[in-house]
């Protein structure tokens, strides 16, 4: 069939390079990493503890993992099925602390809780019996502002998941409790692993947070030796070996969701029955306001405190002006290309049953920032001098870091479009662009909207790739928030600029939102 | 379709600014290891006073020493600016570095100098410990770095992290006067008496001034750094193993040195001589709160307890001495050295 041989085409011009960009960094490293010699990394392995510090970095994930979904799961049952007061606006704000970068939590939570910060000032001791720094902070911080992820994903399947299912099970002579063991909650196994991932994964790889709060994991050694030593080996090295872990990860991710991941639940029913709390109203309204003020109005009222103590405020924003400028547009322009490439592969898997591009963009996605960092920069250099160090390898770094995402989304959108609207309009004589562009694209436009406003949100806050691959002179934000937090120390700058990220970020995603929370009818 | 060609014009927005800029003749571009709140006053006057535009990026040591190494086909630095002499060196044996012997480099001791001239220091920082006054009484003070592997120190001493090149050199000096086995037990004693690692010497100051730690094992323009953030901070600085059986303070140096095929020879030069020069030294001996190593500059917080060159014992170990042992030191105690 030609028309199979086309989409081949397609999608073979996208895998080559796609291919070359994702798996350049990592061939870079790889070679970087076996001029070492065998005996002498395992001697500094064994120094290194990595047995150990691997088991405290799975410790990490596995607590950040559960913390995150004790908040989120039961956040997205209350809004979505029960008479919560004032479910429409907590299910938009729900996921508004995606637009804080971790790190910038870690910052706002250092600020409050660690030894000489405002709580401890407040009761008058040096340090609070409980230390911030260490695995149990690390993880606290990242399964707040991780929690939105098991919300969105877990209230949108809420939202899909038939009522009808669970009345049946009802009439059937089960309690409340045994319909959600086994009903309701296998419908959302799908949605609980695939944001368990996420987040697993993320507390994996992360390099900020543990960083700020102290604890040893893969990442920070990996950038204590880029840091301080000017060894290549030893953290090319360590970076495999992340990565390594880290495609494991997906792998056995792969064998359990199997194609349970792609289900879908078909049919948009009447909406589910509320369920009446009661007199269990307030406890859950408590319980949400709680969540809304560790995850948004404490962490946005530190930051503008802090800022509120800059003296010349209006002086050091312009300073800062151009890197601003900087972070937008690259992440702008990192976004669009992630969707343009995206939409391609997504069109193409989805039509033709061409090449599977999109499991080879996800190892782009499972490389952790700092390696890929170490990577591109080294492969950049070697293959494609004119890119190295010029804005552009930072765009296509957030590229192979995020194109995951936006054709995540993109698939997403063009799974609820039956290819017969399409085949529709070509029968009436319309070339295949011709009837993409009529037909597709104006009805997958908001799923289009939501990926590459995903991506261009993670871009903005992407940190430990940006540290490394930046050209001379050319900051972004959060990399001048991290010179500031870091290094330099005066917070009131730093939080000021963590501000104007975070409102930059929550400016379009709270647009997406409102899109999104259109479809939830008003609590009654 | 208007949402695409906004994308679309993004895209090629985004392209378009990356095109490279027109290389000026009067540019520098510097990399440095330095802070930049601090560096800035004096690349400011540099900038003001000749003419030439400064380029900075600032990184760690080791991730700027890497980015040169890649770069070494087709230069993108002119001038490195490095925390220690031991970063400099390893650049100039890999034959990253372009000699240069400055005129004004004339009165700085020979020993803060590379020989052949690939590398000159230009100003010195002298490793000392700073405690915290309420934790620590003046008659209980150690008189060594050597004391701290004391019981009496358990858990109460923080040094920064390999990232920070100066503390590398630390334990070089240590190899170079001591000895591998006795640094080897030095280190030993001092992870089983809970030495806390932490990022950086940012972090050891701020928590030595917050009483966290009682010690800080850093580099003397940090006591200075945190008496700037607040004065009433309860820091005190303290010169170990003075005694005449002492091996003294170690001192390091920042170093300037010009990459090898900079596309600025120029103006790295210029800059360099600035540097070195009598407006342009002061200013960076100020802004870095370090101590001059050419005579007739004030020593910053010397009212505070600081010492310059001469006015303390000084570890006999050379700058070259120390980036000798220093990949030693990496190899050694680097997984002892992360946070």
């Amino acid at each position: 069939m030609p028309g199979i041989r086309r989409w081949s085409v397609l999608s073979l011009g996208l895998a080559l390079p796609t291919a070359f960009f994702v798996l350049g960094p990592l061939g870079f490293l790889l070679w970087m990493g076996a001029t070492q010699e065998g005996a002498d990394f395992l001697e500094r392995a064994r120094d290194l503890e990595l047995p150990r510090v691997v088991g405290q970095v799975a410790l990490l994930a596995t607590l950040t993992t559960a913390w995150a979904a004790a908040l989120g799961v039961p956040l997205a049952w209350l809004t979505v099925r029960t008479d919560l007061p004032g479910r429409r606006l907590i299910h938009w704000l729900a996921p508004l602390p995606l637009a804080i970068p971790p790190y910038i939590g870690a910052l706002v939570y250092q600020i409050l809780l660690a030894p000489g910060g405002v709580l401890p000032n407040f009761l008058g001791v040096t340090s609070l019996p409980l230390n911030l720094y260490g695995v149990g902070g690390a993880a606290w911080v990242l399964g707040l502002f991780m929690s939105p992820y098991l919300y969105l994903l877990v209230s949108g399947a809420l939202e899909r998941t038939n009522p009808a299912l669970e009345e049946v099970a009802r009439g059937a002579g089960l309690g409340p409790r045994q319909v959600l063991r086994r009903v309701t909650l296998p419908l959302l196994r799908p949605a609980l692993l695939a944001g368990g991932l996420v987040v697993f994964l993320y507390s994996w790889a992360d390099f900020g947070v543990v960083s700020l709060l102290r604890v040893r994991t893969l990442t920070t050694i990996i950038y204590d030796y880029i840091q301080g030593t000017a060894d290549w080996a030893l953290p090319s090295a360590l970076s495999i070996l992340l990565t390594a872990i880290t495609i494991l990860v997906l792998l056995l991710q792969l064998r359990v969701l199997g194609r349970a991941g792609y289900t879908q639940i078909v049919g948009a029913v009447k909406p589910a029955p509320l369920v009446s709390l009661g007199a269990w109203r307030w406890p859950a309204f408590a319980y949400v306001g709680g969540m809304v003020t560790l995850t948004l109005l404490l962490p946005l009222g530190v930051l503008g405190y802090q800022a509120s103590r800059l003296p010349a405020p209006a002086a050091f924003v312009l300073i800062q002006w151009p890197y601003f400028l900087n972070s937008l547009w690259t992440a702008v322009s990192g976004a669009s290309l992630a969707l343009l490439i995206a939409l391609g592969v997504a069109w193409s898997e989805g039509r033709g049953r061409a090449w599977r591009v999109s499991g080879l963009l996800q190892v782009g996605y499972a490389i952790p920032g700092t390696v890929l960092g170490l990577g591109m920069a080294g492969f950049l250099h070697a293959a494609l001098p004119g890119i190295y160090a010029t804005s552009l390898a930072l765009i296509v770094t957030y590229f192979v870091l995020y194109v995951t995402p936006a054709c995540q989304s993109v698939k997403a959108a063009l799974v609820q479009l039956h290819p017969s609207l399409e085949e529709a309009a070509r029968s009436l004589g319309r070339g295949p662009l011709a009837a993409f562009w009529a037909v597709t694209l104006p009805l997958i436009k908001p799923g289009l909207l939501g990926g590459w406003i995903l991506v261009f949100v993670l871009s903005m806050r992407e940190l430990a790739a940006t540290l490394i691959v930046r050209p001379p002179g050319f900051d972004t934000l959060p990399v001048r928030i991290w010179i500031y937090a870091m290094d330099v120390g005066p917070e009131p700058r730093a939080a000021t600029l963590a501000l104007i990220l975070v409102l930059t970020i929550a400016l379009p995603w709270a647009m997406m939102l409102s899109l999104r929370s259109r479809g939830i009818p008003p609590s009654g | 379709m208007k949402r695409a060609a906004i994308l679309l014009l993004g895209l090629g927005l985004g392209l378009s600014a990356t095109l490279p800029a027109r290389a000026s003749a009067s540019e520098v571009v510097v990399y440095s290891a330095r802070k930049e709140d601090l560096l800035r006053p004096v690349l400011d006057a540099f900038q003001k006073d000749t003419g030439i535009k400064v380029t900075l990026l600032t990184g760690k040591a080791g991730d700027l020493a890497r980015r040169i190494e890649v770069e070494k086909s087709d230069p993108r630095g002119d001038v490195f600016l490095g925390t220690t002499a031991g970063i400099a060196e390893l650049l100039r044996r890999k034959g990253l570095l372009s000699p240069y012997f400055s005129p004004a480099a004339q009165e700085v001791p020979e020993e803060f100098k590379a020989p052949d001239g690939s590398w000159v220091g230009v100003t010195g920082r002298v490793r000392v410990l700073i405690y915290n006054k309420n934790r620590v009484s003046d008659a209980e003070l150690p008189r060594s770095f050597f004391d701290l592997t004391d019981p009496k120190w358990k858990g109460k001493v923080a040094v920064a992290s390999m990232g920070e090149r100066t503390t590398v050199s630390w334990l070089a000096a240590s190899m170079a006067l001591r000895g591998e086995e006795a640094t080897r037990q030095y280190v030993r004693g001092l992870r089983d008496n809970g030495l806390k690692v932490l990022n950086n010497n940012t972090e050891v100051r701020k928590a030595v001034a917050r009483g966290e730690y009682a010690i800080g094992i850093t580099n003397h323009y940090y006591y200075l750094l945190q008496l700037h953030d607040d004065p009433a901070s309860p820091v005190g600085i303290l010169y170990p193993d003075q005694g005449a059986d002492g091996i003294g303070a170690p001192m390091f140096s920042i170093t300037a040195s010009i990459l090898n095929g900079a596309k600025h020879p120029e103006a790295a030069r210029a800059l360099i001589d600035y540097l070195l020069g009598p407006r342009g030294n002061r200013l960076l001996v100020q802004g870095e709160f370090e101590i001059p190593l050419i005579p007739g500059i004030p020593v910053p917080g010397e009212d505070k307890g600081v010492k310059g060159l001469g006015q303390f014992k000084r570890a006999g170990a050379t700058q070259l001495q120390l980036a000798d042992l220093e990949p030693k030191v990496e190899k050694l105690f680097g997984p002892s050295l992360i946070p």
